[in-house]
């Protein structure tokens, strides 16, 4: 599936992390990288698409490498529908220049992020995918910072197809599949970065005299966060594996809710970590667990573990 | 065996597979002492067909071959649900240990008898005051004329009561900080002052003993490494030991929850356990730990190609623990009022076998270094954390 030799993930990873580092914040970070670093972003916008549209032709692999500094910055952006819906569509549409931002609306009523930035909004039809124009979005309020959810009213808006019929289909599949390695991965990043973080307060916070790192109670509870954190990084592998096969994606609905839990518990782990701290808003740990909790939420459609076990029983 | 032996064991999977499918025994007596013989019998067919050399070096019995044969034949092993060799300790433990750090005339002396399974190891480590804090260890090891006189008492000792010969940490100079004084000598369980006495464990079997040393004469050519070396050798041990395990146990208990799934329909449908939400969510997240372990394990084999696995390895460990105890839990739960019987209420479910299997998978967190030792070594030595 990927054209992209094996060390592409880390160039992917090592870019973004550069580029992150010097822009990301969850206020204007979009703006600053449409001014200053669209350019330097084009291997991002065009990571998917194939080499006969002028893209990487990358997989699911670069797809998780850029994801995980991507959610390890918490870096604000419609990078889930921008970087996999519209890599996938550029292959059968003219979306406008590369650095044109998209929203994606994979069924009516459904929570967009961004759709009120968005230059593109694609939608998924009963029998095909189609760019709108005129839908109207409506901001909802939200805890989570780095991702601005809108509805999508489409009443007045035309659709006009781009792809349709078992073809709009095979695309919708594979975009839902990748979309979940693409969250997959913000959430390896966002649990790795509260590691990091936990790990760093707690060799600085001092208390009754010493680091609260050298407490053997801390010390534990920060070893048991680098184990969960490792089961997200390992769960990751794993949809990565499966959104290279057709047909499973039963299996990693499953693990990617696997993943958000897991990735939850480590989250929720770093707060009590930094205590007060950590409560207050000026650290900016409560965006990173927001970012999480709503990663969460966007993926459970149903409950795939369960779903998934009642296969397992059924034989 | 010698031609086809140049071939990678990777590149033999198939021929493997059929072997292992043809020749694994089946009938295999639940009572230890019974069981022993035929474990012993299982190891030497394993070497004489030229699987078990995998990994070893040719000039000692083995066949060479790279760092990952011996994970690949583990693999393989639990895979087929095949019996794990009689030999375990020596080829997981002490065999490794020699062929890093023995002399040649140690490697040519135990080696070819430990891989044929024709001498069994144990290893003496903990002691009844020395379990986590195995550095505090009280066995001593008096040097004398031409090698030492060993005294104390060790216990767990797996497979102690079939060893013939023990890998024991002992003390060799008392007067320097507990660390620095401990060496590991190879002693002879047929010496005079040699007693093992089988230590019954909760699951009912007496898998290990109790090992009293009183007095027994150790020559100087079985210390392994310089005197004092005892400690880091232990430490090199268990940090080795830890990644195949990691890979190999993932196996066992994917096979133990494909069981287990078996076992769950047969008791829906014999009416005795509700197909509900609960028991389908504890299935589906028992096989997405699974998956999360299996991409884990595969992850871990790049870095045993490479060698450099550090006390990461610990990560691993409190993982595959946390997906076996998850995994048998389910296991031993889905018997519903048969929880704790020895006896089957329903044909087929195999109460007794779960009830071990979950008991035994209790013990996961408590051998190889307990999951609070993990988490500290994790906490000071993966991630740096202030020592308190």
């Amino acid at each position: 599936m990927s054209a992209a030799a094996p060390d592409y993930a880390q160039e992917i990873q090592r870019s973004a992390r550069e580029i992150l580092a010097r822009t990301a914040s969850t206020e204007g970070l979009l703006e600053r990288l449409r001014a200053e670093d669209a350019a330097a972003q084009a291997g991002w916008f065009r990571l998917l698409s194939g080499e006969a549209a002028g893209g990487l032709g990358a997989g699911p692999a670069e797809l998780a490498a850029l994801f995980r500094e991507i959610g390890r910055h918490l870096a604000a952006g419609p990078w889930v529908d921008t970087v996999v819906a519209a890599g996938l569509l550029r292959d059968h549409a003219d979306l406008g220049p590369d650095t044109a931002l998209i929203g994606y609306l994979p069924e009516p009523g459904a929570v967009v992020e961004f759709a009120a930035v968005a230059d593109v909004l694609v939608v998924r039809g009963p029998d095909s995918i189609g760019l709108a124009r005129g839908a109207l979005a409506m901001p909802l309020k939200s805890f989570d910072l780095a991702g601005r959810p809108a509805q999508v009213d489409l009443t007045g808006a035309t659709v006009e197809a781009v792809v349709e019929g078992a073809e709009a289909e095979r695309v919708a599949v594979a975009i839902a599949r990748l979309a979940r390695v693409a969250r997959s991965g913000e959430l390896a990043g966002l649990a790795a970065a509260a590691l990091d973080m936990s790990v760093r307060y707690a060799g600085e916070r001092v208390q009754f005299d010493r680091p609260i790192g050298a407490f053997q109670a801390v010390q534990h509870r920060i070893a048991e966060m680098a184990v969960t954190r490792t089961a997200v990084d390992s769960a990751l592998a794993a949809i990565v594996t499966l959104a290279a096969s057709e047909g499973t994606d039963a299996e990693q609905a499953a693990l990617y809710e696997y993943a958000a839990g897991e990735a939850r518990t480590v989250v929720l782990s770093a707060l009590q970590v930094h205590g007060g701290i950590g409560f207050s808003a000026e650290h900016p740990l409560h965006a990173y667990i927001k970012r999480v909790l709503r990663l969460q939420a966007v993926a459970g459609e149903g409950e795939p573990l369960l779903d998934l076990g009642g296969r397992l029983l059924a034989g | 065996m010698a031609a086809t032996a140049l071939k990678p064991l990777a590149d033999r999977l198939d021929e493997l597979r059929d072997w292992l499918a043809r020749e694994t025994p089946r009938d295999l007596p639940y009572d230890l002492d019974a069981r022993f013989p035929r474990l012993v019998e299982w190891q030497r067919k394993l070497y004489d067909a030229g699987w078990l050399g995998y990994g070893w070096p040719a000039e000692f019995g083995g066949n060479g071959g790279g760092p990952t044969d011996k994970v690949i034949l583990s693999v393989e092993l639990a895979r087929a649900a095949a019996p794990v060799p009689a030999g375990t300790i020596g080829l997981g433990v002490i065999g490794p240990t020699l062929t890093r750090f023995g002399t040649d005339a140690q490697r040519r002396r135990f080696l070819p008898p430990m891989l044929r399974g024709d001498e069994i190891w144990s290893q003496g480590f903990s002691e009844p005051e020395a379990g986590s804090d195995l550095a505090s260890l009280r066995t001593r090891a008096e040097k004398v004329e031409g090698g030492y006189i060993v005294s104390g008492r060790k216990t767990w000792t797996s497979w102690g009561q079939f060893a013939r010969w023990c890998g024991v940490l002992a003390r060799t100079d008392p007067d320097v900080p507990k660390h620095k004084g401990i060496s590991l000598l190879m002693v002879d369980m047929e010496s005079e002052g040699a007693q093992t006495f089988p230590l019954v464990q909760m699951t009912g079997d007496a898998e290990f003993t109790e090992t009293l040393f009183e007095r027994v004469f150790v020559p100087d050519e079985n210390l392994v490494g310089q005197p004092g070396d005892g400690w880091n050798l232990a430490l090199d041990i268990l940090a080795h030991e830890r990644g195949p395990l990691v890979v190999r146990r993932q196996v066992e208990i994917a096979v133990g929850f494909e069981g287990i799934v078996e076992n769950a329909r047969r008791l829906v449908a014999a009416g005795v356990l509700a197909d509900d939400a609960r028991l389908r969510e504890r299935v589906g997240r028992a096989w997405a730990q699974l998956r999360m372990l299996e991409a884990y394990a595969a992850g871990l084999m790049g870095h045993l190609v490479h060698g450099d696995l550090g006390p990461e390895a610990s990560i691993g460990k409190r993982l595959v623990t946390e997906v076996e105890q998850a995994v048998f839990e389910l296991g031993f739960d889905i018997l519903g009022a048969s929880r704790g019987l020895a006896e089957d209420a329903v044909p087929g479910m195999n109460a007794d076998k779960w009830t071990r299997d979950y008991l035994y998978s209790r013990a996961a967190s408590i051998y190889g270094g307990a999951a609070e030792i993990q988490r500290g070594i994790i906490a000071q030595r993966v991630l740096g954390l202030p020592r308190a």
